[in-house]
């Protein structure tokens, strides 16, 4: 007894080692930018004092900021494409009769699992004949396809959890099917369809591939113009950008899961109470 | 339930965006691009005989396999064991924070994390720094299959760990303490008991992993050189330097193809293992 005992947490501790490992692993490339983006010099290398200098020649640049609207309006028309198309096919995927729900879940997946040079290669050609390549519309229809199934795994993963005799009572005590759904089922899937567009979003604002191949020179985002420079000349401003894209998406990501966390709890704390 | 037959139009008219999204933006674009690869320049096979039948375009070809498989090998080495400790351990700061790295880590922008490595890998890096301090003789560890590695697994890892460990936590533990109830070691019953039946959710999160390994374009285009080069990056290579728009089409259609084939492969490999 005592033996095995030893043995489990010399194992344990192993394994937590190993897990934290594994964390500095994921965190240290990052954290190595992060702190070099403080640098005062002209190349990226750690700094030997902390300056925000590259910040305010990214933040005062013309070329950024371009590219920052870009890919904000870019962002915002891609949410508002895969928004309705990944809540609607959420929807048709949990009423549809069975043997038509692996063929909607296969569907709307699809743009997950084609690899994205390929999606973007062929959307590069359609887009070229309706002469959308180049523009911020032709990389929103694209990144909307792309971040499509984010909306449309949140929704269903919700919706698997949804109980449908509850529209049901909601009949019964004389409301019509559309109230009932106004008023019962999209209460319960409001928390996934922010959660749903926060990462389509996030997302849109950090695809590089489709951004690169339909935007070409005429659209640059955020990423796409890093690409460039990247490829031209590295410099700290790079290092500037990619924190504060970063950091954006993480707070904004962060945010909706902790709203989501937050409302869970609530709504967990208050059905036994209601229900009594 | 007669209700189905009463909500058919409703679904419908639900899915009609999404449905509408696809065939459009994803499903033509695809069919578009086989024709293409196809016809372009002239109709026949003669784009697919300049893939398949050029030493250096199949080089390129099992490069791609090779490298997803030394990226899948790293991921499933680094990260069983920290799926298996976050499915099981009782330490919930641990789980929490192990979490939440792998999602933040996921949901960051592949270019950035690239572009992260390839400083870190750089002639100006702390790396080449350490190795010249430990009296080795390196000038930058870019271009090189081992960065590319590397970047792939810091990339991929996040994705086999999360899938891996959704597979785990529905794993009866309990069978475990069981087995060493009857006098069996704790690694005899991670062997004989958990090891078989997490089988499937390994192979699950290692072959997802792989398949979008074969699609990489961006960490090999950063941290590979020319003899690094991967099917992703052959096709943007032959779009945008070459302007070879259909021999682009026929690698991105056999990269597709490959993918498909794969995943639904191990897909009716674990349903039949279901079945048993």
């Amino acid at each position: 007894m005592r033996r095995s005992f030893d043995a489990e947490g010399w194992r344990e501790r192993f394994l937590i080692l190993w897990t934290i490992m594994t964390i500095l692993f994921l965190l240290l490339p990052l954290s190595v930018i992060v702190i070099m983006s403080f640098s005062a010099g002209q190349f990226l290398t750690m700094p030997k004092e902390l300056s925000l200098r590259w910040y305010q020649e990214v933040l005062t640049n013309g070329q950024w900021r371009q590219a920052a609207l870009n890919s904000l309006s870019i962002a915002l028309l891609a949410v508002s494409i895969a928004l309705p198309a990944g809540l609607g096919l959420a929807l048709a995927n949990h009423y549809a009769p069975p043997r038509w729900r692996a063929f909607v879940r296969s569907a709307a997946a699809g743009p997950m699992i084609v690899p994205v040079i390929v999606l973007a290669i062929a959307l590069f050609f359609v887009l070229a004949k309706l002469g959308v390549v180049g523009t911020r519309f032709g990389v929103a229809i694209g990144h909307g396809l792309l971040v499509m199934p984010f909306v449309f795994v949140s929704v269903s993963t919700a919706l698997e959890y949804f109980d449908d005799q509850l529209i049901e009572a909601a009949e019964s005590l004389g409301a019509s099917r559309s109230y009932a759904w106004r008023t019962v089922l999209l209460p319960f899937v409001v928390p996934a369809i922010v959660v749903g567009a926060a990462l389509a979003f996030v997302n849109s604002f950090d695809e590089a591939v489709i951004a690169i191949f339909v935007g070409q020179g005429g659209t640059l985002t955020i990423p796409s113009l890093m690409w460039r420079s990247i490829n031209l000349e590295i410099t700290p401003s790079i290092a500037a950008v990619a924190s504060m894209v970063t950091g954006i998406g993480i707070l904004i990501q962060g945010a909706a899961f902790l709203w989501l966390w937050r409302r869970l709890r609530v709504s967990v704390k208050l059905t036994p109470s209601g229900a009594t | 339930m007669p209700a189905h037959r009463i909500k058919i139009n409703p679904i419908v008219l639900a899915a009609a965006p999404g449905i509408a999204l696809l065939l459009i933006f994803f499903a033509i674009p695809l069919a578009n691009l086989t024709v293409r690869s196809l016809t372009d320049p002239e109709f026949g096979l003669g784009n697919y005989k300049a893939v398949l039948g050029s030493q250096t375009y199949l080089r390129v070809g099992w490069r791609t396999i090779w490298i997803s498989f030394l990226a899948m090998s790293g991921c499933v080495l680094i990260g069983t064991p920290v799926a298996y400790a976050i499915a099981h351990s009782k330490r919930r700061a641990l789980v929490v924070a192990t979490l939440a790295v792998l999602g933040l880590s996921f949901l960051t922008s592949s270019l950035i994390r690239a572009f992260a490595w390839m400083i870190l890998f750089g002639a100006q890096g702390p790396i080449v720094a350490i190795l010249n301090a430990a009296g080795l003789d390196v000038h930058t560890l870019l271009a090189t299959q081992v960065a590319v590695v590397v970047g792939m697994i810091h990339f991929l890892l996040p994705i086999y760990a999360l899938t891996a460990f959704a597979g785990f936590r529905n794993m009866p533990f309990d069978l475990v303490v069981a087995a060493e109830g009857l006098g069996a070691s704790r690694w005899y019953a991670l062997r004989t008991v958990y090891f078989p039946l997490a089988l499937p959710s390994i192979i699950n999160a290692g072959s997802l992993v792989f398949v979008i390994a074969l699609g990489f374009f961006i960490t090999p285009a950063l941290l590979g050189g020319p003899s690094e080069m991967m099917l992703g990056q052959l096709i943007a290579i032959s779009i945008s330097k070459f302007g070879d728009f259909g021999f682009a089409a026929a690698a991105g259609v056999l990269l597709m193809v490959i993918t498909l084939f794969l995943l639904s492969a191990v897909q009716w490999v674990s349903k039949a293992g279901q079945r048993q």
